[in-house]
């Protein structure tokens, strides 16, 4: 370093003032310093202030450097201008939080496997959602949550709630409330995933223009996200949640665990209802046994949809 | 068979319907009051057309659509309602539930009716306290379309009725579905308890009257009750909960403003018949018939003149009706003229307006859904409506489009910016319902071109992709 600027002294150029311009022009964004590029130089440079400053100073020198001069200068003011680098500890410090950090993804990402592993050996749906509700808040951090299921999709997709958070940060029965979803956003949700996106994140507006609010929400509304339980690109509920004990704002880390816990679970929902639905109860059987003396082996929804149950 | 029930403690002082208590004459009266129903109801009918008078109507039409009594529980009854009436006729589900309001809306009139005939004992006091109510432009506008506020009212009425005939059990049970259509009706309990625990000659045996009022309670809360114990969470915080129902925050002088405006805006000169019919009451000395009224007057508009878009006070009007019958007095022969000619004249001026704004309003509707069926048939893509304003439009217009509500293809401006990425992606007809007629973001003006094509006699601009436009 010492030498280019020794070279430009003899230059006459005063290198005290070039380097304070230099520094100061330097391309944080694409690491190139732009004071020492010349009009033949093909990477394109923000005209800022200082650059065209530089430019003068350097028109007014004269046209005299050598390309392999001028090659040795952008060199050496490029290490000039170069940001300072990170002192060992420092460097040390950055690794280690990125180790924390990767650790408490991959421990935030066992707990949640494990969770659901959990949840697959409970038999209750109740249950099953509830602790999934609890889950997701104790051990994910998602402050205000719970989860809605899709009770029917025509002619209105209707969604069914099942636990979740109240206003002071404990579970509530939410099983009575139900709320009738957009057809378009429903379709919005089926396809998130496909386009590379984990959860929908909306502003709310005030209850005065927006009547068609969600009765989960509070009076004093602020964002809410839906993240959606989509297995086999079927959207089995959605997951809501928000901030708003604590105002603050949406964590991008904490909604993609939640919706990949989202994804572990609507598979699990998924074979729940599969279960559900293949079963016949004992009366229908009975029923069933008396009226047709067959066997139903594919339960009603076969039927519905034109099977031989019923035929 | 008296007409005037010996339980019947307030109208004790008055003489028995008929002189004689003639059954024939006593058919006759409720024939005729029949009769008077059935011309309101006839002039009535050729506004019943499969319209939607707002945005609930629309979201309710939905749930009679689809059986759905698990939400908005706190209209179950207007659900259910419409659920029967669906049930038993054919045809379009909006068409019906307007015949279900004019039906309903129809019975509260004769109850309306029978409240004034045990009152007056008078058919022509009963036949002017129905043309009262069928001059009310919010009564016959809720009639042709609808919408809670007539059932509710009507439902009111029937139980008023009922309880002035001592019919206690009947009353009490229709008040409970009358809560259950909406809860806005417990805001004219007082009607229920002050007239029938204050008459003169009944102090002294307050102690039957109480029996009874507890009785009327029990029942109605036995009803409401058990249903909404059912539905106890979507009730109480359902997004149309009673803790999560629209509202405004209490200002009273607000609260006072829109009752009168009410007054001034529906009932106008019928005030003077009204106040004449308050002021006879009085003098008969049926005080706690006026003050029990006064006070639901009083309730509504303390507490419900919170809930926006509701007239809270429509009831109050269909159990002050009767009292106008009050002024056609047996004594004065000349006042059944005079009085009757004059409330004729007030009635028949009010109501002409009325039937003159109700028929702008269905031809409005009747237009604005010609439009937007025409657009509906018109496009071999799918439909989206832009530019649409608010919770009424948006709800109407996808009713009318795509039979059914919260479809998301009926948005607003900024909505459309939202959700611009995803009508960029595939092909769909945008049909702007107001202007600006421009693409709302720039991936739109890049696929699609508008057009301007004539529908229904209008013209709208459409953005169609620019493969499809030529």
């Amino acid at each position: 370093m010492s030498g280019d600027t020794e070279t430009l002294h003899e230059m006459g150029v005063s290198t005290r003032r070039m380097s304070g311009n230099l520094a100061s022009v330097y391309d944080w964004r694409t690491g190139f310093s732009s004071a020492g590029a010349d009009s033949s130089s093909s990477r394109p440079t923000a005209p800022t202030r200082a650059t065209a400053a530089v430019g003068h100073s350097w028109r007014t020198t004269g046209d005299v450097l050598t390309p392999k001069i001028r090659a040795r200068v952008r060199r050496g003011l490029s290490k000039m201008a170069a940001p300072p680098s990170k002192p060992p500890s420092a460097e040390l410090e950055s690794k280690h939080s990125n180790t924390d950090s990767v650790s408490a993804l991959v421990s935030d990402l066992a707990a949640i496997i494990a969770e659901t592993d959990r949840l697959a050996q409970i038999e209750d749906s109740d249950r099953l959602t509830r602790e999934a509700v609890e889950f997701a808040r104790n051990s994910l951090g998602i402050e205000r949550v719970c989860i809605y299921l899709v009770e029917s999709s025509e002619p209105q997709v209707v969604l069914r709630g099942t636990w979740g958070t109240s206003n002071s940060g404990l579970t509530t029965d939410e099983r009575g409330l139900a709320h009738t979803y957009s057809r378009e956003d429903f379709e919005f949700l089926r396809g998130l995933h496909a386009r590379g996106e984990l959860w929908d994140h909306c502003l709310l507006e005030s209850r005065d223009n927006d009547r068609r609010c969600l009765p989960w929400t509070r009076e004093d509304r602020g964002w809410l996200a839906t993240t959606p339980l989509v297995s086999g690109r079927e959207v089995l509920g959605v997951f809501y949640n928000d901030t708003a004990i604590s105002r603050a704002a949406l964590d991008p880390t904490k909604q993609a665990k939640l919706a990949t816990f989202g994804s572990l679970l609507a598979g699990l929902t998924r074979d729940r209802l599969g279960q559900q639905r293949g079963a016949v109860p004992k009366t229908s059987r009975f029923i069933h046994k008396v009226l047709y003396a067959g066997r139903p082996d594919s339960g009603p929804e076969r039927a519905r949809r034109g099977g031989d149950w019923l035929s | 068979m008296p007409i005037v029930s010996r339980r019947d403690a307030l109208l004790r002082h008055l003489r028995p319907f008929a002189r004689g208590s003639a059954r024939a004459g006593v058919a006759r009266a409720y024939l005729l009051g029949l009769v008077a129903l059935g011309v309101v109801v006839i002039s009535l009918i050729p506004s019943i057309q499969p319209l939607l008078q707002n945005g609930d109507s629309a979201v309710y039409n939905d749930q009679v659509d689809a059986r759905q009594l698990g939400i908005r529980t706190t209209h179950i009854g207007y659900i259910a309602l419409g659920m029967a009436f669906r049930a038993l006729l054919p045809g379009n589900t909006d068409l019906i539930m307007n015949v279900m309001s004019l039906v309903v809306g129809g019975f509260g009139l004769f109850a309306v009716y029978c409240s004034a005939l045990k009152l007056s004992e008078s058919i022509l006091g009963g036949v002017l306290a129905v043309a009262i109510v069928a001059a009310i432009p919010a009564y016959l506008r809720g009639m042709a379309l609808s919408e809670v506020d007539v059932p509710l009212a009507a439902l009111i009425a029937i139980a008023f009725a009922l309880r002035l005939h001592a019919r206690l059990v009947l009353s009490a049970l229709v008040f409970g579905y009358a809560m259950l259509v909406s809860p806005l009706a417990a805001l004219a309990l007082p009607a229920f308890v002050i007239p029938f625990s204050t008459a003169r000659d009944q102090r002294l045996r307050l102690r039957g009257e109480a029996r009874r009022i507890l009785i009327f309670g029990a029942l109605s809360l036995l009803l409401y009750g058990s249903v909404v114990l059912l539905n106890w969470q979507d009730y109480v915080f359902g997004g149309r909960g009673i803790l999560h129902a629209p509202r405004k925050a209490f200002d009273l002088a607000t609260h006072v403003q829109r009752s009168l405006t009410f007054f001034r805006g529906e009932c106008g000169l019928l005030l003077l018949p009204l106040g004449f019919g308050a002021a006879f009451a009085l003098w008969r000395g049926l005080y706690g018939l006026v003050f029990g009224t006064l006070a639901v007057l009083a309730l509504s508009l303390l507490l419900g003149e919170r809930f926006i878009d509701v007239p809270v006070q429509l009831p109050t009007v269909l159990l002050a009706a009767p009292w106008v019958s009050l002024i056609v007095i047996p004594r004065w022969p000349w006042s059944r003229w005079v009085f009757g000619i004059a409330v004729s004249v007030i009635v028949v001026h009010w109501r002409a307006s009325a039937m003159t704004a109700l028929r702008q309003e269905i031809a409005r509707l009747a237009d604005e859904r010609a439009t937007y069926r025409a657009v509906a048939d018109s496009s071999t893509l799918p439909v989206v409506l832009a530019n649409v304003n608010g919770f009424e439009e948006t709800n109407r217009l996808e009713r009318i489009v795509f039979g059914r509500t919260h479809t998301g293809r009926a948005l607003s401006r900024n909505e459309m910016r939202r959700r611009c990425a995803r009508f960029a992606r595939e092909d769909f007809a945008i049909w702007f319902v107001r202007p600006p007629l421009t693409p709302p973001c720039a991936p739109l003006g890049e696929r699609y071109a508008l057009s301007r094509r004539r529908v229904g006699g209008r013209v709208l601009g459409v953005l169609l992709p620019r493969s499809a436009a030529h």
